[in-house]
C-alpha cells in the first residue's frame, strides 16, 4: 500500500507509477489515439447512414412501382386498355409492343427485387450489430483505462500528502540545525529531493486527473454512438422481420397467382397480393424515414460535440504543458489542496461509517 | 400461413439438420446420375444451385431448406434465396472485411455477431461467382440466314422454374421470314440475334402446357415456320417427405427409397411416327373434348408433325425391379439408372 512506502521509495518517482507511465506527451498521444478510434466509428456510422439512404431510394422506387401497378390493376376492371397503358409505363417494358408480357414473370421479377432489398436490409442490420459490439468493447477498454488512471490519481494524491508532511518535517529540522553544519547540509539535500519529488508527484496527480476526465468524456460520446446504433438496429430488425414474413407469404403463392393472372382469371385477387407486397415495402419506407430523422437529430449533433471536444482537449493539454514546464509552488499547493480534500473526504466517510457502526453496536447492546 | 388466393399455396416442408443434408445429397445424386442431354435445363448449374443450399455451406445462417412437397425440388423462395445471395456476395465480402480480424473477435464470443459474420464470409466466399440455374430466361442463337428469301433460322431456349415447382426447358427450332406484314419474334443485327419481350412472354406463359400446344400456337403466327418444339422437364423427385402419387406408392417400400424423373415432350417434322413412351402421362390432347381433339388432328394433318413423349428415371437400386415392372405394365420401355 502507498501509505507504507519508505522515504527512498517516495523519492524515486519514476518507479512509483511503473504500470502506467504518463507525461503530457503520452497523455496527448492516448487522447489522440482514442479520438482516431472514435473518428473511425463516426466514419463507419456515416457510411452506414449513406447505405441506409441508398436502401431508402431503392425501396421508394419499388413502392411507387407497386402502388402504380396496384392502382392500375383496379382501374383495369372498368377500362380494359388500362393494363396495357400501365405495363408500358413500367421500366421493364420500354416498348409498346412489349405490353403482352406475362404477369407471372412481372410478379416474379418484383418479388426477386423485393427479396434482394430485404436481404440487403438484413445484412445491414447485422453490420449494425457488429458495429454496436465493437463500440461496447471500446467502452469496456476505456473503462479499464479510466480505472487505472483513477487508481494512479488516488496513489499520487497520497504521495503528495506524505511528501508534503516530509517537507514540513525537513524544514523544521533545518531550522533547528546549526547553519552551515554537515547536518544542515544533509537536511537541505533531503529537503531539495523532497521538493523535487513533491513537484513531480503533483504533476502526476494533475495528469492522471486530467486523463481520467478526458477519457470519461470521450467514453460518453462512444456510449452515445452505441445507443444510436442500438436504436437503429432494433428498428431495422423489426422491419426486416415483418418484411420477410410478408415476402415468405408471397413466395409460396406468387407463381400460382401469376400463372392464374396470365390466364386472365383473377385480376382482383392479384391486386390483393400486390397490396400485401406494397404493405411490406410501405413499412420499409416508414422505417427509413424515421431512422433518417433519428440520424439527423443525433449523429450530426454528436459530430459537432466531438469538434467542440477537440478544442477543449487542446486547451487542457496546453495548460498541462505550461504546468509541466514551471512546477511552481502555486500548482504544488493546488495539488496538495486536492489531495487534502480527498483525504478529508475519505476521513469524513470513515468517521460516518464508525458512527453508524457505533450506533449499530449500541442498539445490539441495548437489546441484550 | 394465410392464403392470398384460394388454391395457390404450395405444399412445402422445411427440412433441417440431417434431413436437410440428406435431401441435398439425394437431389444432387439424382441429377448426377440422370445423364441429361441439352433438351433439359443445365444439370451442372442446377447441382451447383442446390449445393449452395446445403447446411455445410450456410453453416446455420438459414433455418434449413424448404422443399416443394409435390415436385420434390426446393421451393421458389429457396432458389431465389441463393440467386439473391450470389448477387450480393461481392459487395458483402467487401463490407465484411478481413477474415482473420473477424476470426479473432469471434473467439471471444463464439455465439456472438462476429461468429455469425465469420460464417457469412465463408458462405459468401462459397457463393462468389457460383454458376446457378436460370429461373426464367430466354436465349436465341442464329443458325442460318438466307438473304435471297429474307429468311433466318434460329434456335430458341427458355429455361424456367415452372409454377409446378419443376424445372422446364423449352427448345424451339424455327425460321422467320421478314416481310412488311409480320412482326418479328427475333430481331437480328450484324452479330447477335435477340428475341422480343413479347415472344419470351408468349413461351413463358406456355411452360405448364405441352409441346404440341406451343407448336400449334407458334405456327399460327404470321411469318414463322416451326421445325421442332421440345419440352424437357426435370422432376418430380420423390424423396423423403414428398407427396407421392397413388399409382407410384407401391414402389416405395423403404424410407430411404427415392426416385427422380426426367421427361421429354417433343413435336417435330422429322419424327417417323407418334410415340408415347411415358408411363405416367398421356398426350395432353387426348385429355381434351372430342371437338378439341378433332381440331388437333386437323392441325397434325395440315402441318405434318409427329409427337414423341418419353420419361427416364433414376431410382434407388432396390426399386429397380418394381419400376421396370411398372413400365412394362404401361407398355413403355424406359431408361432407368440406379442412384
Amino acid at each position: 500500500m502507498t501509505s507504507s512506502l519508505s522515504l527512498d521509495d517516495l523519492l524515486n518517482v519514476s518507479q512509483l507509477y511503473a504500470d502506467e507511465q504518463i507525461s503530457v506527451r503520452t497523455l496527448e498521444d492516448t487522447i489522440h489515439q482514442e479520438r482516431d478510434r472514435q473518428n473511425t466509428h463516426v466514419d463507419r456510422l456515416s457510411s452506414l447512414r449513406s447505405r441506409n439512404g441508398e436502401l431508402q431510394a431503392a425501396l421508394t422506387e419499388e413502392v411507387s412501382k407497386l402502388k402504380q401497378l396496384s392502382e392500375e390493376l383496379q382501374s383495369h376492371r372498368q377500362q380494359p386498355s388500362a393494363w396495357s397503358k400501365l405495363v408500358s409505363k413500367l421500366p421493364f417494358f420500354s416498348k409498346p409492343e412489349d405490353t403482352q408480357r406475362s404477369i407471372e414473370e412481372l410478379l416474379r421479377r418484383q418479388y426477386e427485387m423485393s427479396a434482394l432489398r430485404v436481404k440487403e436490409a438484413a445484412e445491414f442490420s447485422d453490420r449494425l450489430d457488429a458495429a454496436k459490439q465493437d463500440l461496447y468493447d471500446e467502452i469496456e477498454r476505456l473503462n479499464q483505462k479510466i480505472i487505472n488512471y483513477a487508481r494512479n490519481e488516488k496513489s499520487a494524491a497520497l504521495h503528495v500528502i506524505q511528501l508534503s508532511d516530509m517537507k514540513t518535517q525537513f524544514e523544521g529540522q533545518l531550522a533547528l540545525a546549526e547553519r552551515g553544519s554537515l547536518e544542515s547540509r544533509e537536511i537541505q539535500a533531503m529537503l531539495d529531493k523532497t521538493i523535487r519529488a513533491l513537484a513531480e508527484n503533483s504533476a502526476m496527480l494533475k495528469l492522471f486527473s486530467t486523463a481520467e476526465d478526458r477519457l470519461v468524456r470521450l467514453q460518453d460520446n462512444t456510449r452515445m454512438l452505441a445507443k444510436t446504433i442500438t436504436q437503429l438496429q432494433a428498428d431495422i430488425t423489426t422491419y426486416v422481420t415483418i418484411a420477410s414474413e410478408k415476402l415468405d407469404l408471397i413466395a409460396g403463392q406468387i407463381q400460382a397467382i401469376g400463372a392464374a393472372a396470365d390466364a386472365s382469371m383473377v385480376m382482383l385477387e392479384l391486386r390483393q397480393s400486390l397490396e400485401a407486397m406494397t404493405e411490406s415495402v410501405n413499412h420499409t419506407t416508414r422505417f427509413v424515414s424515421e431512422t433518417q430523422a433519428y440520424f439527423r437529430d443525433n449523429v450530426d449533433q454528436m459530430v459537432a460535440d466531438l469538434n467542440l471536444y477537440d478544442s477543449e482537449t487542446e486547451a487542457v493539454l496546453q495548460g498541462n504543458l505550461a504546468m509541466n514546464e514551471v512546477y511552481d509552488d502555486m500548482q504544488i499547493a493546488e495539488a496538495i489542496s486536492i489531495a487534502m480534500e480527498q483525504k478529508v473526504t475519505l476521513e469524513l466517510q470513515q468517521e460516518q461509517k464508525n458512527v453508524v457502526l457505533d450506533l449499530h453496536t449500541s442498539k445490539h447492546t441495548a437489546k441484550k | 400461413m394465410t392464403e392470398l388466393l384460394p388454391g395457390t399455396k404450395i405444399p412445402s416442408k422445411l427440412l433441417t439438420h440431417e434431413a436437410e443434408a440428406l435431401y441435398i445429397t439425394r437431389a444432387i445424386n439424382l441429377l448426377k446420375r440422370s445423364r441429361l442431354n441439352s433438351h433439359y435445363p443445365d444439370a451442372r448449374a442446377l447441382m451447383s444451385h442446390i449445393q449452395a443450399l446445403a447446411p455445410n455451406i450456410h453453416q446455420g445462417l438459414y433455418p434449413g431448406v424448404e422443399m416443394h412437397a409435390r415436385s420434390g425440388l426446393p421451393t421458389y423462395k429457396e432458389w431465389t434465396r441463393v440467386q439473391t445471395d450470389v448477387l450480393l456476395a461481392p459487395d458483402q465480402l467487401r463490407q465484411l472485411g478481413d477474415r482473420s480480424t473477424l476470426a479473432e473477435k469471434a473467439t471471444r464470443q463464439p455465439d456472438g455477431i462476429f461468429a455469425k459474420q465469420l460464417k457469412k464470409i465463408d458462405y459468401y466466399t462459397a457463393l462468389h461467382n457460383r454458376p446457378l440455374a436460370t429461373l426464367g430466361d430466354m436465349r436465341v442463337a442464329l443458325r442460318r440466314v438466307d438473304t435471297t428469301q429474307n429468311k433466318a433460322w434460329f434456335n430458341v431456349v427458355l429455361d424456367k422454374l415452372d409454377v409446378s415447382g419443376l424445372f422446364v426447358r423449352y427448345t424451339i427450332d424455327l425460321s422467320q421470314q421478314s416481310s412488311a406484314w409480320n412482326k418479328p419474334v427475333v430481331t437480328l443485327d450484324k452479330e447477335t440475334a435477340q428475341h422480343t419481350q413479347a415472344f419470351q412472354s408468349l413461351i413463358y406463359k406456355f411452360t405448364s402446357l405441352d409441346a404440341e400446344f406451343t407448336y400449334v400456337k407458334l405456327a399460327s403466327i404470321q411469318g414463322l415456320e416451326i421445325e421442332r418444339v421440345i419440352k424437357g422437364v426435370i422432376g418430380p423427385f420423390y424423396i423423403d417427405h414428398t407427396i407421392i402419387p397413388q399409382t407410384l406408392q407401391p414402389l416405395f417400400k423403404a424410407p430411404d427409397h427415392h426416385l427422380g424423373m426426367f421427361s421429354v415432350d417433343m413435336i417435330a417434322h422429322d419424327i417417323p411416327e407418334d410415340r408415347q413412351n411415358d408411363p405416367l402421362e398421356s398426350f395432353f390432347s387426348e385429355k381434351l373434348s372430342p371437338d378439341a381433339q378433332a381440331g388437333y388432328q386437323r392441325a397434325r394433318a395440315q402441318m405434318g408433325y409427329k409427337r414423341f413423349k418419353d420419361r427416364k428415371f433414376v431410382a434407388h437400386r432396390a426399386m429397380l425391379p418394381a419400376l421396370r415392372q411398372f413400365c412394362e405394365q404401361h407398355n413403355t420401355r424406359n431408361i432407368i439408372y440406379p442412384s
